[in-house]
């Protein structure tokens, strides 16, 4: 009866040592494997018509925007639909065109294509309120509910991430870039660390970087060794066409997956894996093509399929030297 | 100085509507994508919504951040 204890202990010692064993003996991720878990949506079915934006909250619950649908739907983990809500309109809790979503303190941050607020939601789909924000976003990450990350779109004031606050004042900004570019060439999709370090992928250059939380570059690294981007005209504007990088996300140790465009070997397929220090580690396919990637906080990641029907939750599996 | 204002209003107007005729004689070689097709519809009704001509460089940019998504939400 007494070894019991030191037994309990030991043991729980080894599980853990072994489950932390790649990260204490300084060893890389060799290769990622996706093991599918869960599949959301079906040409069969209607829970989805084309999902844009995803996100899962501490229980394990997974929300997601559908833009065909005007709606913000919530999933159990087994996929169940459980909620929806929203329509087609201007006012509160509505959408014309649902996008990408954040969430803080089980609050839930919405954009619209065409409204000019970022609007809140409870954990139950009840709305809240609305941020007001003055631009276009293009990328959103909520820190906390008094700081909202934004990417924009703005001649004025290009190659910066706006922090707004609650009330939609611009508490700070963080600039990325102070060369003046042709129109779009400084767009980016976003994501900060845990320590509050940003990193950024171009979506119209070969260039992935990292800031510290002061704003000082650390570093800049490119993968696909693109020199040169083709714009093109479009309307009264020429504009860069074909995207280099889609999406960041970053797994529960730091690790930066970056979503390919046109440029890879399978165009918004393709998956670099950098470690925070930016060294490429390895790469992998999806099984089909997505605009976004999204790791939780349990590293599940979340792509698209079938245009958009369908929503798919891996395990990442890391395979170490 | 109301005149003035007045006068500098006319000016503008009259640009976005000569912009708005050029855009909307130029769709046809937009007609390629369905990404270029929409930014096209959505630059006209921005660019045509004179009462609110304070708005227009706000609205190319949600028109332009419609096309990014557009662009990115297709597979290449």
């Amino acid at each position: 009866m007494k070894l019991i204890k030191p037994l309990f202990l030991v043991s729980f010692l080894v599980i853990a040592i072994h489950a932390h064993l790649p990260f204490l003996s300084g060893k890389d991720i060799q290769k990622i494997l996706l093991e599918e878990v869960l599949s959301i949506g079906s040409l069969e079915d209607d829970a989805l018509f084309q999902w844009v934006g995803v996100i899962s909250d501490s229980d394990s619950y997974i929300y997601v925007t559908d833009n065909m649908d005007y709606s913000l739907k919530k999933f159990d983990d087994q996929g169940n639909l459980l909620k929806k809500t929203g329509r087609k309109g201007q006012g509160p809790g509505e959408f014309l065109a649902p996008r990408y979503l954040s969430i803080s303190n089980e609050l839930l941050y919405v954009t619209d294509q065409f409204k000019s607020e970022i609007q809140v939601f409870d954990n139950n789909l009840n709305y809240s309120r609305s941020v007001p924000i003055s631009m276009p976003v293009a990328d959103l990450k909520v820190l906390s509910d008094d700081e909202i990350a934004v990417a924009t779109i703005s001649t004025a004031k290009a190659g910066r991430i706006f922090i707004f606050n609650s009330k939609g004042k611009i508490k700070r900004e963080l600039q990325y870039s102070d060369k003046k570019l042709p129109l779009l060439m400084d767009n980016v999709n976003f994501d900060f660390d845990s320590h509050g370090n940003l990193y950024l992928v171009y979506n119209y250059q070969d260039k992935i970087e990292k800031f510290d939380p002061e704003g000082r570059k650390i570093w800049t690294k490119k993968l696909l060794n693109i020199k040169k981007i083709k714009r093109e005209k479009v309307g009264q504007f020429t504009l860069p066409t074909k995207f280099v990088y889609k999406d960041i996300a970053l797994d529960s140790s730091g690790n930066l997956f970056i979503l390919g465009g046109s440029f890879a070997k399978n165009p918004s397929c393709d998956v670099y894996v950098l470690n925070p220090e930016g060294t490429r580690l390895t790469a992998f396919t999806l099984p089909d093509s997505s605009h976004c990637i999204y790791i939780d906080s349990n590293d599940f990641l979340y792509s698209r399929a079938n245009e958009g029907v369908t929503l798919k939750k891996f395990k990442i599996k890391y395979v170490y030297d | 100085m109301i005149l003035k204002i007045q006068k500098h209003m006319k000016k503008v107007s009259l640009i976005l509507i000569v912009f708005a005729i050029f855009l909307s004689v130029n769709v046809s070689p937009l007609e390629a994508g369905s990404c270029e097709k929409a930014v096209s519809n959505c630059l006209l009704d921005a660019i045509t919504s004179i009462p609110l001509f304070s708005r227009v460089y706000l609205d190319i940019g949600y028109c332009v951040n419609g096309w990014i998504f557009c662009r990115k939400y297709l597979k290449d």
